[in-house]
């Protein structure tokens, strides 16, 4: 079975200035995947969305892609 | 905002990380300049810098408004950069918070509690996307820690791994 990303690497703290991270946990439309596609562990998940919504509003990510 | 709990771990010690868009009419000979306004609003609550990075003048994800006197301009690009710093008791974070809204040359701002340590796991952050870093971004692991087995240890589980296959076999 696939294990969290961000345990399995050690990653305390999700940055939202890791763009080309974040994106690997969007979907075409840049939306955030869910737990059950991502395999991200709840704790992360949530730092993960968090994440994602300071990048958006930094501009770094977009909030829609069409 | 004002009065938290402090926490005794961190002895009152509170760290910060300010991420910014310069507006892009600025000229990059411009930039140093703004980069000092911005420590110097940071050096008024007497923060101390534990990491920075210059600003880097990047597309934005979609288009930002800015209010002049009444008028507003579109950005399509700006200069992104960041620091990361603390602040000890008594300092209040709202000051920089009101200090950087007034400003004329920041586009848009965030303020996020962080640790003192790294937080970036990609390499670099790279203005356009292309195949060679992401790439680079799935290939890059964290390095481990080097395993320092000496030969008796080896010797040792080798041994122990023969004793437990005979005793299988025994049974």
């Amino acid at each position: 079975m696939k294990q969290c990303f961000f345990s399995q690497n050690n990653i305390k703290q999700i940055d939202y200035k890791d763009v080309e991270l974040l994106k690997k946990f969007l979907n075409p439309h840049a939306r955030v995947q869910g737990k059950k596609k991502t395999y991200v562990c709840a704790k992360s998940q949530r730092q993960l969305s968090q994440a994602v919504k300071r990048a958006r509003y930094m501009a770094l990510l977009p909030y829609i892609a069409r | 905002m004002s009065k938290k709990s402090i926490n005794p771990k961190t002895e009152g010690e509170k760290v910060y990380e300010l991420g910014y868009h310069i507006i892009s009419t600025v000229a990059e000979e411009g930039i140093p300049a703004e980069v000092d306004k911005i420590k110097a609003i940071l050096n008024k609550e007497k923060a101390v810098v534990i990491s920075e990075e210059a600003p880097k003048l990047r597309p934005l994800a979609y288009k930002i408004k800015k209010a002049f006197g009444g008028q507003y301009k579109t950005f399509e690009k700006a200069y992104f950069g960041w620091v990361k710093f603390a602040l000890n008791e008594g300092a209040d974070i709202a000051n920089v918070d009101s200090a950087l809204k007034a400003s004329d040359t920041v586009l848009r701002y965030i303020l996020v509690k962080t640790i003192k340590e790294n937080t970036m796991y990609s390499p670099k952050i790279t203005v356009f996307s292309d195949k060679e870093s992401k790439i680079k971004v799935l290939t890059h692991k964290e390095p481990k820690e080097a395993k320092t087995a000496s030969i008796e240890e080896i010797d040792k589980s080798i041994d122990d791994l023969v004793l437990d296959a005979t005793e299988e076999v025994k049974i």
